[in-house]
């Protein structure tokens, strides 16, 4: 195995890992769409963060449909001024949290 | 004027996964020492030690962010002159065109292909006037 065979082997054992814990980041990030809902707005500004971290490293890893939906919860977690962010936000989790769970599926058939 | 050697890269961001491959990746060029940060404000900190020849920052962290940190080396003359990158996954043309503009003398796109990452980052080196930074 050379350098770069042994560097792909790594990239896939660090990308296991990375939906492993993508995983378990989404209760912090139902707790954060809970804080939102009870008027805190920083909150909001967390969970871009959270959303925007899953978008880019999503897509490092090949998990393209985790990242997508990612993308889609920062986008509407960028829009405080919407009055339906709160539903919004849990509409975008639920998708994103079905994408990482079937991402983590289809890894353990491989 | 010569070229300097490329020997020493501080790659920052908050993301572990993404700094364990960029070490890895930058590991492929032979030579060069890669030293890691979690934060820019960190960054910030370890630069005395470190004495980078160049500085691939993310954008989006928490604290003090990528073009921050930009900033703040800027106003520090033992740092003015390391020449930055950002590794970003926002490099949509205005985005690429402010980070520009703030003195990054390249921007990468992430995703990024970590088997051409570490030859992407030698021909940005090449391409800079050393001269200048």
């Amino acid at each position: 195995m050379d350098e770069r065979d042994e560097l792909q082997q790594k990239i896939a054992d660090i990308a296991g890992r990375y939906i492993q814990r993508t995983a378990g980041e989404l209760g912090g990030l139902r707790e954060l769409i809970a804080k939102v809902r009870a008027g805190n707005t920083a909150a909001a500004k967390e969970i871009e963060q959270l959303a925007h971290k899953i978008y880019g490293s999503g897509s490092m890893f090949g998990f393209e449909a985790v990242s997508e939906q990612a993308r889609e919860l920062e986008l509407v977690a960028k829009d405080t001024a919407d009055p339906q962010m709160v539903e919004r936000l849990q509409v975008r989790a639920d998708a994103l949290e079905e994408q990482v769970q079937a991402a983590i599926r289809a890894r353990g058939a491989q | 004027m010569s070229r300097p050697l490329l020997r020493t890269v501080l790659y920052v961001d908050d993301e572990p996964d993404i700094r364990e491959i960029v070490e890895l990746a930058l590991g492929l060029v032979g030579g060069l020492s890669v030293a890691t940060c979690e934060s820019g404000e960190r960054a910030l900190q370890c630069l005395p030690d470190i004495t980078p020849d160049l500085v691939l920052l993310d954008v989006m962290m928490p604290g003090t962010d990528g073009p921050t940190t930009l900033q703040r080396m800027r106003a520090d003359p033992r740092f003015a002159n390391i020449p930055v990158v950002f590794v970003t996954a926002k490099a949509m043309p205005a985005e690429v065109a402010r980070f520009r503009e703030l003195g990054a003398v390249a921007v990468i796109a992430k995703p990024f292909d970590p088997m051409q990452f570490g030859q992407q980052i030698v021909t940005i080196w090449e391409g800079i006037d050393h001269g200048r930074a």
